[in-house]
């Protein structure tokens, strides 16, 4: 009994073993090619070579894709819309006679790029995919999978997205050519533009506060709140300068973080960075560092940063700041959006924000982002690779500019006022400045009333949002959280930034190298724990000399050359 | 092979706990091979390299290993250690209550805290020991400058260990309760017409009647010396008190998943596992020598 027992237990074991593999294993190894197009007839010469010409023949291409909750639509005219037939479908097929269909499809994140990493173990990708991450594109251009888009993106692409393209000097059309290839049309990402220092003015005129500009002006608003404690907290229980625990510094964009102090004293924290003789060096270990970091240790001790940042997380923060325990934070430009709530509790408070603080010669410096984060990339083998520069030029350019008929503008931003995207294709293509490039035209269309000169469809009804918020703000009528925000950081802070001095520091690599993935994690913990422990005073500044000579012994030194050898051969 | 009819519906109701070890249990240990490969997601457990032994051997290069290692141990041991001893006082205290629904009352009242999770402990807990927490609050009275305790390498070991003990030792002490109840009521009755006084009785009849299960208790919390408890440390600590407070779990979550080294993170993960079987089967040995009790 006993024996037949076990024998039936490893039967049942092996069944269940031998499942799971097959179940990894078989994929589904058909390719679905294309009609076969003929080069010689002009038609199809001229489909091919223009951005925005229609095939002859309908051309069927396979995709893998972002999820779309359809589901949203339920109740509107387009309910019965599904991944190979919605809005954005429709619109390929009507402008350049094409039709996807779906090779897979899942949630953004961690779902999406396992579906992308069992394609390419299969070795059966979709004709057009989105790649998470360049490990993955480079994984896909050294095992010959993807198409040479070199001549697609010169002849097809449309004018504006050469020129979105040109507007980051290169740097993200670089970053998808291999051998002076282009094997991707990259994702790009917008300029997160410089760090934003926000105050509450209710509280500054309260106390008879001018607005900063040096570092001395910061620190007095930010003395003066937490001494004379204008919010009425009570003696003592105003927090200064709310700060993030993990990322004191050092993310493009960050929140919470205190970049522009670090960049005052020329320190860009987890950059790494041209030497001036072209060396790329990591900022967290250059001298630059210990002054800023003896400031802000300096900061902490007077009280002017939250004495409990350590054990802060995120949720704490944000109520920090919207409970008007504190009244600064250093941030980005849609910081406004962090402390929207803070209208809902208290209809006094009045954030603004300062590009601040400011060097001698009134300017602030930043560094800039990873400009590429996400890659579209055409099978090699597919017959029309031109596909992809098309389907995004029409996507990112005709549809955003140039389509005209309202019946089609009012199918997007019904998907859009939806929350559905829709599109097989899921990356952006816009401007670096994006987020203050066009400000100085919205703000005259709204001084004005006419909305002629607002060059994207999108601005029509970003305008009206805008329109609708200043008149309720003329009228007295209660303001709107979420109006406020908007207002606040793509109008306001966008001018800002745009009329502001910026100067720029672009870090010389993003990626990663052999011996990252061992001692990375060890080496950011040290940083991390540098970082807290001088500021918090439970070491001196002198650490810093200290954390620089254990950083470089601990594999530092080893990394930084493995970076300087990845940048000199590609 | 009588009733072999009845032993299936036994079976049967085993069945859906034996599916779920499999799938959550038996299915992942396959899993265990990337300890002994460079795995990379995309090229899956049959397209990534070999590398043999060298995520272990890096595994001891990593200038935290020793730090970590140690963290983990001493904080485990204090945990069992302090436990162990609240858990005993605690039920012979609650088994001098004469008065029944006090004694039920009190029991539950400080078995509550097992049930909640770590998550909504963790807030209660920093609050309370927040700068203007009522812990600083009252040292406030005496002229005390606030301790953030939390936040400081001193303090955040005792915090975890009184916490973890806080949580935990109104569960611990019900098998001790428990095997009280089953002291001989003719010893006492004895001892007490010899003269002796409720502590003599405690000393010489209930202590020396708790013994067993005290040794058994421990023996078995042996294997958890490599377990200093993942969720309530993961949930208070902070970057700050890395230094005392990092423990193995902590340091494979955060290079395992957060930083993507699935090869690393079980690789630690794998040696971790065989201690730990090392030592429950010494625990189990241990107990049999002891108390004559086995657990297989």
């Amino acid at each position: 009994m006993l024996l037949k027992t076990k024998r039936t237990c490893s039967v049942v074991l092996a069944s269940l073993l031998a499942i799971s593999i097959v179940g990894c294993s078989s994929a589904d190894n058909t390719n679905n090619n294309t009609a076969v197009t003929n080069s010689d007839d002009p038609a199809w010469v001229e489909a091919k070579t223009t951005p925005f010409g229609a095939y002859p023949d309908t051309v069927t291409y396979s995709v893998g894709q972002m999820a779309t909750k359809f589901t949203q639509l339920s109740g509107s005219p387009y309910e019965k819309d599904n991944a190979t037939n919605n809005a954005w479908t429709r619109y390929f097929k009507d402008k350049l006679n094409v039709q996807n269909t779906t090779k897979f499809e899942a949630n953004d994140g961690t779902d999406y790029n396992q579906k992308v990493s069992m394609a390419i173990v299969s070795g059966d990708i979709p004709d057009l995919m989105v790649v998470p991450d360049y490990a993955t594109l480079q994984q896909l251009y050294e095992n010959d999978l993807i198409a040479d888009l070199t001549d697609a993106y010169k002849n097809t692409a449309s004018d504006r997205i050469k020129e979105i393209y040109d507007s980051y000097g290169g740097r993200v059309i670089d970053n998808a050519t291999f051998d002076g290839k282009i094997m991707a049309i990259p994702t790009t990402e917008i300029s997160h533009g410089p760090g934003i220092l926000w105050l509450r003015k209710d509280w500054m005129d309260k106390l008879g506060l001018e607005d900063p500009k040096s570092m001395q002006d910061v620190e007095h608003i930010i003395a003066q709140f937490v001494e004379k404690d204008p919010g009425g907290n009570g003696a003592g229980k105003t927090i200064g300068l709310v700060v993030d625990n993990e990322n004191v510094a050092g993310v493009s964009g960050g929140q919470y973080s205190l970049n522009n102090i670090f960049s005052l004293y020329g320190a860009y924290p987890k950059q790494w960075i041209d030497n001036g003789s072209g060396q790329a060096v990591y900022g967290s270990v250059q001298p630059e560092m210990k002054p800023a970091i003896t400031k802000i240790a300096d900061m902490y001790k007077k009280g002017l940063i939250d004495r409990q940042l350590a054990v802060r997380t995120g949720d704490d923060r944000k109520a920090l700041l919207t409970s008007g325990k504190s009244g600064s934070f250093l941030d980005n430009w849609w910081g406004s959006w962090t402390v929207a709530d803070s209208i809902k509790l208290n209809p006094d408070a009045k954030w603004v924000s300062y590009v601040a603080p400011q060097s001698e010669d009134g300017s602030v410096t930043m560094f800039t982002g990873n400009p590429s984060s996400s890659y579209l990339v055409v099978r090699k083998g597919f017959a029309n690779p031109e596909l992809a520069a098309k389907i995004v030029s029409l996507q990112y350019d005709y549809q955003r500019y140039q389509e005209k008929d309202p019946a089609t503008l009012k199918t997007f931003a019904d998907y859009s006022s939806l929350n559905v995207a829709g599109s097989p294709i899921s990356i952006n293509i816009d401007y670096y400045d994006a987020f203050y490039r066009n400000v100085d035209i919205m703000k005259e269309a709204l001084a004005t009333g006419d909305t002629s000169k607002l060059t994207m469809n999108n601005d029509i009804s970003a305008y009206n949002s805008y329109k609708k918020y200043l008149e309720d703000e003329k009228n007295g009528v209660k303001m709107d959280s979420n109006a406020w925000a908007g207002y606040e950081s793509s109008i306001t802070t966008a001018s800002l930034v745009k009329e502001s001095n910026i100067k720029e520091v672009s870090p010389v690599f993003f990626g990663s190298t052999r011996s990252m993935p061992l001692k990375w994690p060890t080496l950011t913990k040290m940083e991390l724990e540098m970082y807290l422990k001088i500021i918090t005073g439970d070491q001196t500044p002198d650490a810093f000399d200290q954390f620089v000579a254990s950083w470089n012994k601990t594999g530092g030194e080893v990394i930084t050359k493995e970076v300087n050898e990845a940048i000199t051969s590609k | 092979m009588k009733n072999k009819k009845d032993q299936r519906a036994f079976h049967l109701m085993l069945a859906p706990g034996m599916i779920f070890l499999i799938i959550f249990s038996f299915i992942p240990m396959f899993g265990i091979v990337m300890a002994f490969q460079n795995y990379i997601p995309a090229k899956g457990i049959s397209g990534s390299s070999w590398v043999g032994l060298d995520n272990f051997k890096f595994m001891l290069q990593i200038p935290d290993s020793k730090q970590i290692f140690a963290n983990t141990i001493v904080i485990a041991v204090w945990k069992i250690v302090v436990g162990t001893i609240v858990s005993i006082v605690f039920a012979l205290l609650l088994n001098e209550i004469r008065v029944k629904t006090a004694k039920k009352f009190m029991q539950t009242v400080v078995y509550l805290p097992n049930f909640l999770s770590w998550a909504i402990l963790a807030t209660v807990v920093m609050n309370i020991f927040s700068y203007e927490g009522p812990v600083n609050a009252v040292l406030g009275w005496f002229g005390i400058d606030p301790v953030l305790f939390m936040a400081s390498n001193d303090w955040f070991r005792s915090m975890l260990v009184f916490t973890d003990v806080w949580k935990g030792f109104g569960y611990g002490s019900i098998i001790y309760l428990a095997s009280l109840t089953s002291v001989d009521p003719g010893l006492y009755e004895a001892a007490s017409i010899d003269g002796a006084n409720r502590f003599k009785q405690l000393w010489y009849i209930t202590l020396p009647g708790l013994m067993p299960t005290i040794l058994l208790v421990t023996t078995l919390n042996l294997p958890n010396v490599l377990n200093a408890g993942f969720d309530q440390i993961f949930n208070l600590y902070n970057p700050l008190v890395y230094e005392t407070a990092d423990i193995i779990d902590t340091y494979v979550y955060r290079v395992g998943l957060v930083e993507r080294q699935y090869s690393l993170g079980t690789a630690v993960g794998l040696l971790r596992s065989v201690v730990g079987i090392i030592l429950i089967l010494s625990a189990n040995k241990l107990a049999q020598k002891l108390t004559d009790y086995r657990i297989f």
